[in-house]
């Protein structure tokens, strides 16, 4: 199936170009959005501020090609994508397997959760599903954690995160399903 | 559909695909719906933490971001080749007119040979024997000294 936000209503275009018109907008609505799909992905914060600049230093230079066939926020996330597998392809980037060994959990506990659950046995339940979701995701494929951020993390749907990654959606909900399964099982074997 | 939703379906459901008449029955069936409630909270509770986390993680704005260094840049580009063909032109005039100065020069000089050459040709004999030509003037048979022979 091709993936085409081309069927999107005219609105939604118009609305997606004339947001490039205020670029410092822009950056200030999704920054932090590509900013955490980024970290979250990466796991390496330095490495994930520095992709987001030259996410928005892309976006920016090749904004004025921008014909609103998707949303600002999907347009962005696909430079993301883009720019993190262009990381992953170099040499000296092994960064993924180095981050799994050395920097897993980088100050996220599980504690960012809000509070508000009926027991403290609850909310410590919650937080330790947390933390095995965030462990889990570690040691997703690449494209299937990418998918299963998109979904989860940043709530794309199945075709924004198309979209964004240049899949198709067929190929976008099988590697969500192995990321939902994979993360289901180490939740069953946790309880 | 036969039975209830299984893990493998609840799986799929999760990740957005859905088995043939799997949306009627957890329309109709409340354990599968609980089942997908439960199933499904630890996955929207992880982007609840991420999404507080990630907030607290994302570093201020630097100083000069990228994108405005890009586009200060692309100013200072626009003012630096402005400069640069006023600077050539400044050069480029006086060179001009020296140029065709020289040239002017050159055509004068050009002109002043081909004069001398013109009339350098249109003598009959060159200049030191001018005064020989006179004396056979002198004894030409229709010049005047000779019919008075």
């Amino acid at each position: 199936m091709e993936t085409t936000l081309a069927a999107e209503p005219a609105s939604v275009t118009e609305i997606s170009v004339a947001e490039l018109s205020d670029f410092d907008a822009v950056v200030r609505d999704h920054r932090p959005a590509v900013f955490r799909f980024l970290l979250a992905s990466l796991r390496d914060r330095e490495l994930a501020e520095n992709l987001t600049q030259e996410c928005f230093l892309r976006a920016y230079q090749a904004r004025r090609g921008f014909r609103g066939s998707a949303s600002v926020r999907t347009w962005l996330m696909r430079i993301a994508v883009n720019l993190m597998n262009d990381h992953r392809k170099s040499a000296r980037l092994r960064f993924w397997r180095r981050a799994a060994e050395t920097s897993l959990d980088m100050g996220f506990t599980g504690d960012w959760l809000a509070d508000g659950r009926s027991s403290p046995e609850a909310e410590a339940s919650a937080r330790e599903q947390v933390r095995v979701v965030w462990r889990t995701a570690a040691e997703l494929s690449e494209r299937q954690r990418t998918v299963f951020l998109l979904r989860f993390v940043e709530e794309m749907e199945i075709r924004e995160i198309a979209a964004a990654t240049g899949l198709q959606e067929g190929t976008v909900k099988a590697h969500l399903f192995r990321a939902v399964d994979a993360v289901r099982r180490k939740l069953r074997e946790s309880e | 559909m036969n039975g209830h939703l299984s893990p493998v379906e609840i799986s799929e459901w999760l990740a957005g695909i859905r088995a043939d008449g799997a949306e009627r029955h957890v329309a109709e069936c409340a354990d599968c719906a609980a089942e997908l409630e439960r199933a499904s909270a630890p996955l929207a509770q992880f982007g609840v933490a991420m999404r507080a986390w990630g907030a607290a993680e994302t570093p201020a704005l630097r100083a000069e971001p990228l994108w405005s260094a890009a586009r200060r840049r692309r100013r200072f580009t626009a003012l630096r080749v402005a400069l640069a063909a006023a600077a050539a032109l400044l050069v480029a005039a006086p060179v001009y007119r020296q140029h065709q100065r020289a040239l002017e020069v050159a055509r004068q000089q050009d002109e002043a040979l081909l004069e001398q050459v013109q009339a350098e040709v249109s003598r009959s004999a060159p200049e030191p024997m001018q005064p020989l030509e006179k004396l056979v003037e002198w004894n030409s048979p229709t010049g005047h000294a000779g019919s008075s022979q």
